[in-house]
């Protein structure tokens, strides 16, 4: 297989708090805590996790937006040259935003208030020389048909729209500097079932006309299954599991992607029956020693509680993180 | 079984120098102590507005263009919300200690620059007799409940630095502290995944069941709406096209809207295949459709009649409305 379009290794990032004047250092927050994974051009990755394991904080170092603590993040470029995503700066920064573009987790704080609809999908068409006057305005005009709003959205501001509107203004934003990556944080999550399908189709036709590649961040594991070539799993700012979608849902190998995948409601019944895992909610504050999720793990044992496992290709494909994967148990 | 507010032909508009853009369009309905309407509809179909509605809280340029909203309070007699003051003395008391609501966007609705702990303290302090101790110790154990691990420095961050899903935790726990009658919950769990969702609604159905709080729970997950809705109201461009039982409307939907929401679930789609979505985009309010304004995407279109009356709203079970010519 060719070279990645973007890799990841061993990168981290660390928040540290300020200690405050009547209280002692905090935990620094270790939000993501040393993910290795490559994504391949034309394939759609999903990135799946409980909620606060650390997947907007990959999203943003990904982007470049934030620096990571170690490890390093690399991007191959259109004439096939590595950058050193962190490296960059100034110009060669903004410039990479014509091939990473990241759909906000939260549309309300990404979109300026007082720019139009039309400013602010017009801003990038013409930073990036795409477009400019009449040309940059058809274009605007497409993109808001393709994520389904009307011309009209055109002069207004964004508080004037529902918050899925909103959503997809952000939606098409990310999509009109045609990027190479595109980074969704839970893309369609504020949107109902049609809408979100129209969404979903779309990134299914780009992908086919354009060869995009997407990085998924979504809790929606119905959308997982629907639209990903490859799921990583991610606990507490790890990657615990790594497979193609088909592999993972069919034979999940770590114990939490089991109890993950349990919440999907299946064809035969409507009602969902809800996994609660046992034990304490993680933090990134406070991860446990050994593998992080041993507190919660039915099947942990001693090792489980002293050793980090790390995250080992597996013999039939895929990686997986655990000193006692589900195959060896059955 | 009381009912705690009462909705009747409300409408709301935004005025624009031109129009004024019909944006909700004379909706009814009610929601009891104890009981949970659901709300769905496609985006930008007025959920929202209908909710903040009730709080007395339209974004600027929208207004209540007819029809009333009236609030039955523990005591005393009912209080015409449509007709205090906006952001009056009066309705602000009812805001957060009779009436909360859990935002569809967390991040409109918090203080960047106080902590989650201060924002929940406020509003205790605001409408309950704790002190500032007691008031903290509160807001921790709220925070706990919505599932945050290590509530007491969660308490001490602000919501930048939280992920998106604790977000949404902190505001539910804002919304939940002081005790409200009712709770209108706008999309309160889209942020969050299935097993921080379970908790959180178990923790909404518990409370609903402790205190008798009456619920509104606006959501697109239609799954989540069977499980917990007592009554369902399916909106389409400002209108109810469809109102009644939770198990009437999502096993028997009436309307073609309904029936459509309900075929494109992506639950039980093939990888890879074409999502079965409704045909075409919502037309704009600027724009609406004459006659029934469904019929230009309506897979059931029933003739002429669709395209020049508006259809009445017809009794089509025990406590089951739609709005369609179908059922004449
Ligand atoms: N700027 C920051 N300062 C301090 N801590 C932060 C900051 N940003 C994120 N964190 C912390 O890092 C952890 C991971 O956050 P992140 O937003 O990456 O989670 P997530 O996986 O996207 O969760 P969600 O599904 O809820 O959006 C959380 O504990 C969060 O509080
Ligand atoms: N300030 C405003 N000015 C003009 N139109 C507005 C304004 N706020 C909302 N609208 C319009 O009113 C309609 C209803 O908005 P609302 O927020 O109630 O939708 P919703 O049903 O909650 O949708 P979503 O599921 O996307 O959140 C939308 O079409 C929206 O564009
Ligand atoms: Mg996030
Ligand atoms: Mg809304």
């Amino acid at each position: 297989m060719n070279e990645p379009l973007l890799s990841l290794v061993n990168v981290e990032k660390h928040f540290t708090q300020s200690s405050g004047f009547l209280r002692p250092a905090v935990e620094p927050v270790r939000a993501v805590n040393g993910i290795s994974l490559m994504i391949h051009e034309g394939q759609t990755t999903a990135l799946v996790g409980e909620s606060g394991c650390g997947k907007s904080t990959a999203a943003k170092l990904i982007t470049g937006a934030i620096s990571p603590s170690a490890g390093q993040i690399s991007l191959r470029t259109r004439d096939g040259n590595i950058l050193d995503v962190d490296r960059l700066r100034g110009r060669a920064r903004k410039a990479l935003w014509r091939d990473v573009q990241l759909i906000f987790q939260d549309p309300y704080s990404s979109l300026n208030p007082r720019m139009t609809v039309k400013q602010i999908l017009a801003e990038p068409l013409r930073n990036f020389n795409i477009a400019r006057g009449a040309e940059a305005t058809k274009m605007v005009e497409e993109l808001l048909d393709r994520v389904g709003l009307q011309k009209t959205a055109m002069n207004r501001y964004p508080h004037a729209f529902s918050g899925g509107q909103r959503q997809r203004i952000g939606i098409a934003r990310a999509l009109a500097v045609q990027p190479r990556l595109i980074i969704g944080d839970e893309p369609v999550s504020a949107l109902d079932v049609s809408v979100a399908a129209q969404i979903l189709n779309l990134f299914q036709s780009l992908k086919q006309e354009l060869g995009l590649t997407y990085l998924l961040i979504t809790h929606d594991l119905a959308v997982v299954r629907y639209s990903a070539d490859r799921v990583a799993v991610m606990y507490l700012g790890n990657i615990v599991e790594e497979n193609t979608t088909a592999e993972l849902f069919a034979s999940p190998k770590h114990p939490y992607t089991q109890a993950l995948l349990s919440a999907l409601p299946s064809h035969t019944n409507d009602q969902k029956s809800r996994v609660v895992l046992p034990g304490e909610v993680a933090s990134a504050r406070a991860i446990p020693s050994g593998c992080a999720f041993h507190p919660r793990c039915v099947y942990a044992n001693d090792l489980c509680k002293s050793a980090a496992p790390i995250l080992k290709a597996q013999p039939a494909g895929g990686r997986v993180a655990c000193h006692i994967p589900l195959e060896s148990i059955r | 079984m009381k009912d705690l507010v009462t909705v009747e032909d409300l409408s709301i508009g935004f005025d624009l120098r031109e129009l004024v853009l019909p944006a909700v369009d004379s909706i009814s309905f009610s929601v009891g102590t104890g009981e949970t309407l659901g709300i769905v509809g496609e985006s930008g179909s007025g959920k929202s507005l209908s909710a903040r509605a009730i709080l007395g809280l339209l974004p600027s340029g929208g207004k209540t263009t007819g029809g009333r909203i009236s609030y039955q309070p523990e005591e005393g007699d009912a209080i015409t919300i449509t007709d205090l003051p906006k952001n009056g003395r009066a309705i602000r008391k009812l805001r957060g200690a009779e009436i909360a609501m859990i935002f569809q966007e967390p991040m409109a609705s918090l203080s960047p620059v106080h902590t989650i702990g201060n924002q929940i303290v406020t509003t205790l302090r605001q409408h309950t007799d704790l002190n500032k101790r007691a008031a903290l110790a509160r807001a921790i154990e709220l925070l706990d409940q919505v599932g945050m691990a290590s509530p007491a420095i969660i308490a001490e961050q602000y919501a930048h630095q939280l992920s998106g899903g604790m977000r949404q935790r902190a505001m539910i726990a804002m919304a939940l502290s002081c005790s409200p009658r009712l709770l209108i919950c706008d999309e309160p769990t889209t942020a969050l995944d299935a097993t921080t969702e379970a908790q959180v609604v178990d923790l909404l159905m518990k409370l609903q069941q402790d205190m008798k709080m009456g619920m509104i729970f606006i959501s697109h997950n239609i799954g989540l709406v069977s499980e917990i809705a007592d009554r369902v109201m399916v909106m389409y461009l400002g209108q109810s096209i469809e109102y009644g039982l939770a198990g009437h409307v999502l096993r028997k939907p009436a309307h073609p809207y309904t029936r459509a929401l309900l075929g494109a679930l992506p639950a039980f789609a093939e990888p890879g295949s074409e999502l079965a979505s409704l045909q075409g985009a919502v037309p704009d309010l600027a724009a609406r459709p004459q006659g029934c304004t469904f019929h230009p995407r309506c897979p059931e279109y029933a003739g002429d009649q669709c395209k020049t009356r508006i259809p009445s709203v017809h009794v089509v079970a025990n406590q089951h409305l739609a709005r369609c010519h179908i059922h004449e």
